[in-house]
């Protein structure tokens, strides 16, 4: 194999064929992105252009890597970039490294992350510069629920935690009260971003919860879904906007929240660590055997999942609370009839 | 320095022969000396120098004298 004319560069839309059969050839020969067209397009597609760095050899793609950027949603400039798939031929050695390099310098002035790596990705991306960690998982169970289909656990009587009785002030948002909260941003999100990836997504239906003090000024706001699985359900909550101060408001709605969609439980993933103190309240996962709080459900996996994530930060701000759902960790696994 | 990053590159490439020529210390030449026995290597001599590689000095630190020169000009800094 010729190794002597590499070059990357952004992928034209019309590269798209061969982006697919390269990752139908050296990846996954079932991959959703193989199937569904319209997902493909909504992640990659930019105008003329597909978010794909393509390595081209002989005519040939060897290694591509796609990226996700948050300004699709917020319509800032310079916002978060986030890596997709990322896959070099063992043949061109480093190319995964050169990969990366050349997003790093595309966007000069972004941060650059990595969310749900294995953990060889997680090293190149280590080794290239990104700060880089594993999300902390914290669940609550429903204590009314008697038969659990979905969660496994040893002993309910360890995980079922103090409840709360606090008086919060928190609604529901969607698309037509969501400029109530259009002063409100944190970090790169802001309304537009959670309007235009969780809101109007078409492939999950999100809810928004935003909660405001006694004067309704806003303290955070979450985002979350509800996976129906076996008969049975639980809820994701995979965004969040907000200071972890007087989270037990939070865990306080996460209780009613069990309550109403009758979910097994609510679990999310964050960067942030929570305090000792709070714990009297929620779950952490300490991955240990007797329980098993599922993250896969596209198909769904009866096991606990490190989440690895990474990122590059270019600006002075440092120490991002990330969620599960930053970048395409949310993208669909599976196509559904509904 | 020498024996310093010759303990790196024996603890990762443990099951591959590693030439007792320097010269012959290259990528190509150790059988686990792939992308990732890369990554290892690099990652485990930041580890044991406590410092950094660049971008550019990932890509090009493909061979020993080249590792132990650039670890020589990090220490002079």
């Amino acid at each position: 194999m010729q190794k002597n004319n590499l070059k990357i560069y952004q992928a034209n839309y019309s590269d798209k064929k061969e982006i697919l059969k390269f990752i139908k050839i050296y990846w996954n020969k079932n991959h959703i992105l193989l199937k569904n067209n319209q997902l493909f397009d909504y992640y990659y597609k930019e105008k003329k252009k597909l978010n794909f760095l393509i390595a081209i050899d002989n005519l040939n793609i060897v290694g591509l890597l796609g990226y996700i950027k948050n300004e699709k949603y917020n319509f800032i400039n310079n916002s978060l970039v986030w890596t997709s798939i990322l896959k070099a031929l063992d043949d061109y050695p480093l190319l995964g490294v050169k990969l990366v390099q050349k997003l790093l310098n595309k966007f000069e002035k972004s941060d650059i992350g990595c969310m749900g790596n294995n953990i060889v990705s997680q090293k190149l991306f280590k080794l290239v510069g990104f700060e880089t960690d594993i999300l902390n998982h914290y669940y609550l169970i429903n204590n009314k629920i008697k038969r659990f289909k979905l969660i496994k656990f040893k002993s309910k009587k360890k995980i079922v935690k103090k409840s709360l009785h606090l008086k919060v002030n928190y609604k529901f948002l969607n698309k037509d009260n969501i400029s109530q909260i259009k002063n409100y941003h944190i970090r790169d999100k802001n309304y537009k971003f959670i309007l235009n990836k969780y809101i109007l997504n078409k492939f999950y239906n999100y809810k928004v919860i935003v909660i405001q003090n006694k004067n309704n000024k806003v303290e955070n706001l979450f985002v979350f879904r509800v996976i129906k699985k076996n008969k049975s359900s639980c809820i994701r909550v995979v965004d969040y906007l907000g200071k972890f101060v007087d989270f037990k408001k939070n865990i306080f709605v996460f209780n009613k929240l069990l309550t109403k969609y009758k979910s097994e439980y609510l679990d999310f993933y964050t960067s942030k660590k929570i305090s000792k103190k709070l714990l009297k309240h929620i779950n952490k996962n300490d991955y240990n055997k007797d329980i098993v709080v599922p993250n896969y459900f596209e198909p769904y996996i009866k096991s606990n999942t490190y989440i690895r994530y990474g990122v590059f930060y270019k600006s002075k701000k440092k120490n991002y609370d990330l969620f599960k759902g930053e970048g395409d960790a949310e993208r669909p696994n599976e196509i559904r009839n509904n | 320095m020498e024996k310093k990053v010759l303990s790196c590159f024996k603890k990762v490439f443990k099951n591959s022969k590693i030439p007792k020529d320097m010269n012959k210390i290259k990528m190509g030449n150790i059988k686990q000396w792939d992308s990732l026995g890369h990554i290892n290597l690099l990652l485990e001599i930041e580890k044991r120098f406590k410092i950094k590689f660049s971008m550019k000095e990932i890509s090009e630190l493909k061979n020993m004298k080249k590792i132990v020169a650039t670890l020589n000009k990090i220490a002079k800094k």
